[in-house]
C-alpha cells in the first residue's frame, strides 16, 4: 500500500476528534447556555463528516479497492465514535457531575471545607429533587397528578442498555458488585 | 481489510478476556485491571503480527502506520469502554430513577417513593467516600482537604467548563 495518504487515513479519527472539540467550543460559545447537548451532537456530526471525508479522500488517492474503502471507513468511524463518546462523557461531567461541583466548592473555600458545611450545601433531599426535576423538565419522566410516569426517551433506552450490559458483564453478581446506587426492587 | 480485521479481533479478544475474568472474580480495582487487559492484548497482538510466521499466514502488518492504525482503534475502543464501564460499576442516580419508574409501568411512582429510593443510599456521603477513595480529597480533622490530584481535576474541568460556557455541575 503506498504510504503518502495512509498516515492521514490512520490519523483521521484523532483529527476528527480535534475538529469535534473545536466545533463544540465554537457552537457552545455562539449559542450560549441554550441546549448544551444539542451543541455536542452538532459538533459530533461535524467530526463524523471529517473522518469519513478524510478516509474517503485518502482511499481514492491511494486507489484502494472498494472493500478496503468500506472497511477503512467503518474502522475509522467506529474509532471516532468511541473517542467522541469519551469527549461527551467529559463534557457531561463538566455539566452535571456532583463530585466535580463539590471539589470546586472545596477549592472555592480555600482548599478545605468542613464535612458539616458540605452537608448543608448539598443535602441529599435537594440533590435528589434536582435530579427528579431535571428528568421531568428534560421530558424523560412525566409528572401527572403527583405521580411520576416513564416516558419513552433516548435516555431510558441508554439506561436499559447499561442495565443489560451490567448484567451481561457481571452476571449473577450484578446486584452485589460495584459501588453506589445499587438498589433493586427487593431491597427498597 | 486486514488492518480492520486485526483491529476488531484484538478488541474482541480483550473484551472476551475481561468478560471471562469478571465471571470468575470481579477485581477490586476494576478500571485499572481493564486498562491492563486491553493494553496487554494490544502489545501482544501487535508483537504476534510482527512475527515471520504471522506474515507467512497472511496476518502480518506491512509498515509502522498499520501498527499505529490498529493501536489508535484499540486505544479508542479501550477508552470508550472504560468510560462506559464506569456506568456499569457505579449506577448513576438519574438512570436508577428512570429504570425504577419505568418498571412501575402505568401505576407510576410517587415523588416520595423516588426520593426514598435515592435517599437510602446517601448520595452525598457516597460521593464524599468516593472522592476520598480516589484521593481527590483527604479527610483531616473533619475537614475535606483538596489534594494536588483533586486540584488538577478541578482546574481541567473548570477551564473547559468556562470554554464551553457551562455552569457548575451537580
Amino acid at each position: 500500500m503506498p504510504l503518502s495518504w495512509y498516515p492521514i487515513i490512520v490519523l483521521s479519527p484523532v483529527l476528527a476528534l480535534a475538529t469535534n472539540c473545536a466545533a463544540h467550543v465554537a457552537v457552545a460559545r455562539i449559542s450560549g447556555n441554550s441546549g448544551p447537548y444539542r451543541a455536542i451532537v452538532r459538533a459530533a456530526i461535524v467530526g463524523l463528516g471529517v473522518v469519513v471525508a478524510l478516509t474517503l479522500i485518502g482511499c481514492r488517492r491511494l486507489a484502494l479497492p472498494r472493500h478496503d474503502v468500506v472497511s477503512l471507513i467503518f474502522l475509522n468511524s467506529v474509532a471516532y465514535l468511541a473517542l467522541s463518546f469519551d469527549y461527551f462523557s467529559f463534557v457531561n461531567l463538566c455539566l452535571t457531575s456532583l463530585r466535580i461541583r463539590m471539589l470546586r466548592e472545596i477549592q472555592g473555600a480555600g482548599g478545605s471545607l468542613a464535612g458539616e458545611r458540605l452537608g448543608e450545601l448539598y443535602d441529599d433531599r435537594s440533590m435528589t429533587n434536582l435530579r427528579i426535576d431535571r428528568l421531568v423538565s428534560g421530558g424523560h419522566l412525566v409528572l401527572r397528578e403527583e405521580r411520576l410516569y416513564s416516558h419513552k426517551s433516548f435516555f431510558l433506552a441508554i439506561a436499559t442498555f447499561f442495565d443489560w450490559l451490567r448484567w451481561f458483564v457481571m452476571g449473577p453478581k450484578a446486584d452485589h458488585q460495584g459501588r453506589g446506587w445499587q438498589r433493586t426492587e427487593s431491597n427498597i | 481489510m486486514k488492518v480492520t480485521l486485526i483491529a476488531f479481533l484484538l478488541t474482541l479478544f480483550a473484551f472476551v478476556t475481561h468478560w471471562i475474568l469478571w465471571r470468575i472474580h470481579v477485581p477490586r480495582r476494576q478500571t485499572l485491571v481493564l486498562l491492563t487487559i486491553f493494553s496487554l492484548v494490544l502489545v501482544s497482538g501487535l508483537a504476534v503480527c510482527s512475527l515471520g510466521s504471522a506474515e507467512a499466514a497472511g496476518w502480518g502488518l506491512d509498515d509502522p502506520w498499520q501498527y499505529l492504525h490498529v493501536g489508535i482503534f484499540h486505544t479508542a475502543m479501550m477508552l470508550g469502554y472504560v468510560v462506559a464501564y464506569s456506568a456499569i460499576e457505579e449506577k448513576s442516580p438519574s438512570m436508577t430513577i428512570l429504570l425504577w419508574v419505568a418498571k412501575a409501568g402505568h401505576e407510576g411512582r410517587s415523588r416520595d417513593e423516588v426520593e426514598m429510593l435515592l435517599l437510602e443510599s446517601s448520595p452525598i456521603e457516597n460521593r464524599l467516600t468516593a472522592m476520598v477513595r480516589d484521593r481527590m480529597v483527604v479527610l483531616r480533622e473533619e475537614q475535606y482537604v483538596l489534594t494536588a490530584k483533586g486540584r488538577k481535576w478541578v482546574s481541567v474541568f473548570h477551564w473547559w467548563g468556562r470554554l464551553i460556557n457551562a455552569e457548575k455541575g451537580g
